[in-house]
């Protein structure tokens, strides 16, 4: 056994680096189940040890289930479109996927978490804004919004719409060339505290809350296991909340008070 | 009274300019082997330029045999302010041999091979993907690399890593559509710092495809702001904090940073704008924007920041670039203080590291990519520096450094001048003459 795994390693090092036989990683460890997912700050990245809540709660429904998966966070929704489309993925995960309607016929689409989301304007340029949960408010001003969002109802309502990355969108509003940006609470939380925490008591929440991110997995029926795994994923993720493991992951990257704050719950 | 106002105004309302610890007196030319006479030509070369307004200012440094025989400051560093000797200069891509040295200290330590696959240390370079056109043309697919990015192929530039300004020289549709993803997903070419860390901006970078399968290509890029973050990855400290503890400080390089402090403002010099035709403007505070390319020389003022690049955030004098010259051509050693081996800097200016690639960037054929630096590899063509086995680069804003062990001579050149590419023929005059001021 120990001769042919020595036979095996010998074999596919050969062409891994000039240097010298070199077993790297990726020869090794082909991803399994591998799912792309579009980085969300705070929830979902590769800035985060882990991967973030969602990656952890999508490994662990798996788990449940004895079903091995990788998470592969991508910057950018082009990618992960790139993937679903052309590379016929297993599956994508994020939110505001932008998915045409032949698209979305061709996938199980499952929700993982659901985030608060506000409104946030920046207290130099007003000092108040009336927003009552009606875009009437912001007619004629600019809102600043993912890229990938859905953005119909705001061009019905006369609102401006810029598209960009969150860093880009903060830095629009401090330079008042945006009005408001909407983002989930949480992911602007850690962006204000990580890049901006000069800026922190001058970006304001608008109360109420503006709705809900909700990070869903998109599997896709034309992968040969993507209607399988996307069953087994359903079960094992009913099984965590129903454990209440669900509620400890999330608490266990936030802390138990702040569940409520940024989280409306995924029903059973 | 009057002329006391004025002299007591002055000294209230001008900030004080912390002058550079002491810079060594300059030996006589001849008591290395250069002609002080043939040396003046120097003198003549850059005052034409000044006089011409070609550029505003720069430092001219010569030095051979281990002593400074030349050293001197031409024009305007700033609106009213002369160019000094310890004029603080942004060196733009002259970081990169300083990252690359970090690396190899590294190396020394034994913390990390040259060998070594990135993602050992980054996982977000596993499974990376290279970008390639459908025959059509219509669209990219993402093919697996044949194997993963090495340091080594950072420290080369063959990793198919790219710089996204260089979109606006070379059109390819692999080149333009892998810079629009980098657009997209908000990579900088560092030229204007991004508030956050380069950690972030890296772990994004491997994410998105390469140009190119690493190995097979060799084009200058992000490798060396790879190459800090990976730096903080093996050593546990801050790449700026690695670099002043471990080169900086060890070489007396007292005036070298990645943010200037505020006492030591008052002396970096403005960049210009030049036309080569007489037309020259001093920078202003607003990014400079062309196709790809975006510049803010306005960021040097910055006194502290998150963004910490490998490839372009130094600001130094000519001096302490010297002293870091200097330990190179020393083979590793500078004043008793070793920071390489010898056989480290002749792994590091082999001619062997890229195969059958030309460091073409800004040489031509004949000359090859070490570690960190272009090499001349043979006198048979047009850019010539004096001797096969000579290292040089340069920065944005037209400086450069060319270092000969043959002759043992270090020629540097800093000005703070925009566009880069007019000062090419300044440049190799200066290497002309002061090679030809070699009498021995």
């Amino acid at each position: 056994m120990k001769t042919f795994l020595s036979i095996v390693l010998f074999c596919v090092s050969g062409a891994a680096l000039a240097t010298g036989p070199r077993v790297t990683s990726a020869l090794l460890t082909p991803p399994v189940n591998e799912i792309f997912a579009l980085d969300f700050p705070a929830v979902l990245s590769s800035e985060i040890a882990d991967g973030g809540i969602a990656a952890a709660l999508i490994t662990e429904a798996f788990k449940t289930e004895q079903i091995e998966s990788t998470i592969t966070p991508l910057p950018l929704q082009t990618m992960v479109a790139y993937y679903l489309t052309e590379e016929n993925a297993l599956g994508i995960v994020g939110h505001d996927l932008n998915l045409s309607p032949a698209e979305l016929k061709n996938i199980v689409l499952v929700p993982v978490l659901r985030l608060k989301e506000s409104y946030f304007y920046y207290r130099p340029k007003y000092e108040t804004l009336a927003w009552k949960g009606d875009l009437a408010v912001f007619k004629d001003l600019t809102v600043g919004v993912n890229k990938g969002e859905d953005v119909t109802t705001y061009q019905k309502a006369g609102v401006k719409i810029e598209q960009e990355r969150l860093d880009a969108r903060i830095k629009a509003l401090i330079a008042e060339k945006i009005d408001v940006l909407r983002e989930a609470d949480l992911t602007m939380t850690n962006a204000l505290a990580k890049n901006f925490s000069g800026q922190q008591a001058n970006i304001v929440r608008l109360e109420p809350s503006a709705g809900e991110a909700v990070i869903s997995i998109a599997f896709n029926k034309k992968n040969p296991k993507g209607i399988v795994l996307a069953k087994q994923f359903q079960q094992g993720l009913a099984k965590l909340i129903a454990s209440g493991k669900y509620t400890d992951i999330i608490k266990s990257h936030i802390g138990k008070a702040a569940v409520e704050q940024y989280f409306v719950p995924l029903k059973k | 009274m009057l002329k006391h106002v004025v002299l007591l105004s002055m000294l209230v309302t001008v900030p004080p300019r912390i002058i550079a610890d002491e810079i060594p007196a300059t030996v006589s030319p001849e008591s290395v082997g250069l002609s002080s006479l043939r040396l003046k030509n120097l003198d003549a070369l850059m005052e034409s330029h000044i006089t011409e307004k070609k550029i505003a200012g720069a430092n001219v440094l010569i030095a051979r045999k281990g002593k400074i025989a030349y050293f001197k400051s031409f024009g305007m560093a700033d609106d009213n302010k002369p160019m000094q000797r310890d004029s603080l200069i942004r060196v733009m891509s002259m970081s990169k041999p300083i990252t690359s040295t970090a690396v190899m200290i590294l190396y020394e330590q034994g913390k990390l091979l040259l060998s070594d696959p990135v993602s050992k240390y980054i996982p977000e370079f596993k499974n990376q993907k290279v970008i390639e056109m459908n025959p059509n043309g219509k669209g990219y697919k993402l093919v697996s690399v044949k194997h993963e990015v090495t340091i080594r192929d950072l420290l080369t530039h063959k990793s198919g890593i790219l710089y996204s300004f260089l979109n606006n020289y070379y059109h390819e549709p692999e080149r333009q559509a892998l810079i629009d993803l980098y657009r997209q997903a908000g990579i900088s070419d560092g030229f204007c710092r991004p508030d956050e860390t380069i950690g972030d901006m890296v772990k994004r970078l491997a994410r998105l495809p390469l140009y190119k399968q690493p190995g097979e290509v060799w084009d200058y890029g992000l490798s060396n702001d790879v190459l800090g973050y990976l730096i903080e990855v093996v050593s546990g400290m801050r790449f700026d904090e690695f670099v002043h503890q471990n080169i900086f400080t060890p070489l007396k390089m007292t005036d070298s940073y990645f943010y200037v402090p505020s006492e030591k403002q008052a002396r970096i010099a403005a960049v210009w704008k030049s036309d080569w035709q007489g037309h020259l403007t001093r920078t202003d505070d607003k990014p400079m924007i062309d196709g790809d390319l975006a510049l803010c020389p306005f960021d040097a003022y910055a006194t502290e920041g998150k963004y910490l690049t490998g490839g372009v955030n130094v600001i130094s004098t000519a001096y302490d670039y010297y002293r870091f010259a200097q330990m190179l051509l020393n083979q590793g050693e500078l004043d008793g203080v070793r920071l390489l081996s010898r056989k480290t800097v002749e792994l590091m200016t082999a001619t062997n590291q890229i195969g059958n690639f030309d460091a073409t960037f800004l040489h031509d054929h004949g000359w090859k990519f070490g570690l960190g630096f272009a090499i001349q590899q043979d006198r048979g063509h047009d850019v010539d520096a004096g001797d096969v086995g000579v290292f040089e680069w340069a920065g944005l804003y037209s400086t450069r450094f060319s270092v000969d062990p043959k002759e043992q001579k270090i020629t540097i050149f800093m000005s703070q001048t925009t566009p880069f590419g007019l000062h090419f023929g300044l440049w190799d005059k200066l290497l002309v003459l002061s090679g030809s001021a070699i009498i021995d």
